[in-house]
C-alpha cells in the first residue's frame, strides 16, 4: 500500500516534470531557434532558399493546375464558385490596402508616431498585392483575355471590372510612392501616396461592394461589407506591420530606438480600437442577421453553431479578436514581444477570416429557401491539394519578397522621423 | 545641451522649423546593433553594409555601434539650463522630452505638443 502511494506520487512527479520540462523545453527551443534563425546570420540565406523553393513549389502546382484544368484541379463547383484562392486574394489585398492606410497615417497626414513604419508599410503593400494578384492570376481560367479586355471592353456597371482597374491604379501608385521614397523626394511621394490610398480605399470599398451587392446571396448583401472591408483592412495593416516589423528588427539585429518603439505602440493602440471596431461589427452582423431571412439564419447557424463554428469561434473571435485585445491592453501596446505575439496570432486568424466570408456565403444554396429537395443540405467545399499550392506560392511570395526587402533595402530605415 | 526638436506633425513637402529659435543641423546617426561584440558582427549578413556605411565601430553597452558617414538633416535647439527650458515651455505650451532617434550630438527630443493657448 506504502509502496503503491509512493509510486503514484512519485509516478505523478514524473508526469508532472515531464509536462513542465516538454512545456517549456518545446517553447524555449522553439524560440530560440526561430529567433536564431532570424538572427541576422547565414542561416538568413537558409530561411531565403526555403522561401524560393515554396515558391517554386507553389508555381509548380499552380502551373500543373493549370495544365489539367482548373474544373478538375480545383474544389470550387456551380453551387460553390468561390474558394480558398479568393478568399486568400481577398487576405492579400485587404492586408495591402490596410498597410497602406497605416503608412498614409505618417506619409500624407504627417503623423509624426506612424513615420518610421511608413518605408516598410509600403514596401510590404506591394508586395501583398502582388500575392494577391499572382493567386488571382491562377484563379482565373483564362488571365491574359481578363487583362486585355479590362481595356479594350470596359465594363462600367461591373464591379469586378472595376477592382481590377482600381487595384492595378493603386498598386501604380504604390510602386511610384515607394520609389520616391527611395529617391527622399518626400514631396512627390506624399502626393503619390495619397493618390494610392483614394485609389486603395475606392478599390477595397468596391471589392466590399462585389459581394454586397449580391442579392442572391443574403449573408453577403447590404451597405454592411463595404464598410466592414475598409475596418478589417486596417485592423490587418496594423497587425500586418507590427508582426513584420518585429522580424525586421530580429535579422538586422538593429536596436529599436525610441520613435520605433513609440510608432509601434502608437500602432497597436489603433489595431487595438480596430479589434474593437471589428467586434462590435461583428455582433450587429449576428443579431440583425438572426431577424433576417432563412437563408442569411441558416449560414449564420452553420458559421456559429455548424461545421464552421471551429473556425469562428476559435480562429476568428479567440486567436484573431479577443486574445490579441487582451494582450493589447494588458501591455498598453508598450512590449513590442506581446504586441508581436498578438500580431502574429491576428495575421494567422484573419486568413480563416476571409475564408469564412468567402465560404459561408455561398455553402446556404440558392434554391435552399424555395423548398427544392435536392437544395435541402448545405452545399459543401474543400481546398484540393492543387488549390492549396496557389496559396502557398502565394505566401512564398510574400515571405521572400520581406526577407531579400530587409536584405535589399537595409531595414527600411528612414530619415524623416 | 543639443535637443532635436519636433511637433507632433511634420510636413513631408518642406523642411519646416518646430519653432523660431531651432536650427536644422546636419547629425551624424549612431547604428546600434543588437550583438554583444565585433567579433559576432562578423558572422551577421549585415556585417559588410555597416562597416562600409559607417565608421568608429565599437562595442557600447554590450551592443556594437558605430557613426554612420550619411549625416541627416534634423531641426534641433540648445538649450543650457533648467530656466532655459521651462521659458521654452511657458513660450510653446505642452512639451515631451523623450530619447530621440540616437545621434553622435543629440541622445534627447523636445517634442512640441501643441501651440500654446490651443
Amino acid at each position: 500500500m506504502g509502496n503503491e502511494v509512493k509510486q503514484s506520487v512519485k509516478t505523478s512527479e514524473i508526469m508532472d516534470g515531464l509536462t513542465k520540462s516538454l512545456k517549456s523545453s518545446f517553447l524555449v527551443e522553439w524560440y530560440s531557434t526561430l529567433v536564431g534563425f532570424l538572427s541576422g546570420s547565414k542561416s538568413f540565406y537558409v530561411l531565403l532558399g526555403i522561401g524560393i523553393l515554396i515558391v517554386y513549389a507553389g508555381t509548380m502546382g499552380a502551373f500543373d493546375a493549370f495544365r489539367i484544368g482548373y474544373r478538375h484541379a480545383y474544389g470550387v463547383t456551380r453551387d460553390i464558385p468561390w474558394g480558398i484562392l479568393i478568399s486568400t486574394y481577398i487576405f492579400f489585398v485587404v492586408t495591402s490596402t490596410g498597410l497602406c492606410i497605416v503608412s498614409a497615417i505618417g506619409h500624407v497626414f504627417g503623423v509624426k508616431d506612424f513615420m518610421p513604419v511608413v518605408k516598410r508599410a509600403v514596401f510590404l503593400s506591394i508586395v501583398t498585392i502582388t500575392a494577391g494578384f499572382t493567386v488571382i492570376f491562377f484563379e482565373i481560367e483564362n488571365p491574359i483575355r481578363m487583362a486585355l479586355y479590362n481595356v479594350i471592353s470596359p465594363g462600367l456597371t461591373s464591379n469586378i471590372w472595376w477592382m481590377g482597374t482600381l487595384y492595378g491604379i493603386y498598386m501604380f501608385f504604390m510602386i511610384v510612392e515607394f520609389i520616391f521614397i527611395l529617391l527622399d523626394n518626400h514631396r512627390l511621394a506624399t502626393y503619390f501616396g495619397l493618390s494610392g490610398l483614394i485609389a486603395g480605399i475606392a478599390a477595397h470599398s468596391n471589392l466590399g461592394a462585389i459581394f454586397g451587392m449580391l442579392h442572391a446571396r443574403e449573408y453577403w448583401y447590404g451597405p454592411y461589407l463595404p464598410v466592414y472591408f475598409i475596418a478589417s483592412a486596417l485592423m490587418s495593416g496594423c497587425a500586418t506591420i507590427i508582426f513584420f516589423t518585429w522580424l525586421g528588427y530580429k535579422i538586422t539585429n538593429e536596436k529599436m530606438d525610441r520613435p520605433m518603439l513609440r510608432s509601434l505602440e502608437a500602432v497597436s493602440k489603433l489595431c487595438m480600437l480596430m479589434i474593437a471596431v471589428i467586434l462590435f461589427l461583428t455582433v450587429w452582423k449576428i443579431i440583425t442577421g438572426l431577424v433576417g431571412g432563412p437563408d442569411k439564419i441558416e449560414a449564420l447557424r452553420a458559421m456559429m453553431t455548424g461545421p464552421y463554428a471551429f473556425n469562428f469561434w476559435v480562429l476568428e473571435m479567440l486567436i484573431g479578436l479577443v486574445v490579441p485585445f487582451i494582450i493589447f491592453l494588458s501591455s498598453k501596446g508598450k512590449n513590442v514581444g506581446m504586441s508581436f505575439l498578438a500580431s502574429a496570432m491576428m495575421v494567422f486568424a484573419i486568413f480563416f477570416m476571409r475564408y469564412d466570408l468567402v465560404v459561408i456565403g455561398q455553402i446556404v444554396p440558392v434554391y435552399h429557401e424555395l423548398g427544392v429537395r435536392e437544395y435541402a443540405g448545405l452545399a459543401a467545399y474543400t481546398p484540393t491539394f492543387h488549390e492549396i499550392m496557389v496559396v502557398v506560392a502565394g505566401l512564398g511570395i510574400t515571405a521572400t519578397t520581406f526577407l531579400v526587402g530587409e536584405k535589399v533595402f537595409g531595414g527600411h530605415k528612414s530619415e524623416i522621423h | 545641451m543639443l535637443f532635436v526638436i519636433s511637433g507632433k506633425r511634420v510636413s513631408l513637402t518642406e523642411s519646416k522649423s518646430p519653432c523660431s529659435e531651432a536650427e536644422e543641423h546636419e547629425l551624424t546617426p549612431l547604428d546600434y546593433r543588437d550583438v554583444k561584440t565585433l567579433e559576432e558582427a562578423k558572422g551577421k549578413i549585415w556585417y559588410k553594409d555597416w562597416i562600409a556605411g559607417g565608421e568608429n565601430h565599437r562595442e557600447e553597452n554590450c551592443m556594437v555601434v558605430c557613426d554612420r558617414k550619411a549625416k541627416t538633416k534634423q531641426w534641433v535647439i540648445e538649450i543650457e539650463s533648467l530656466e532655459q527650458l521651462l521659458s521654452f515651455q511657458s513660450k510653446y505650451g505642452d512639451i515631451v522630452i523623450s530619447d530621440s532617434s540616437p545621434y553622435k550630438e543629440a541622445s534627447k527630443e523636445i517634442i512640441i505638443q501643441g501651440k500654446k493657448g490651443q
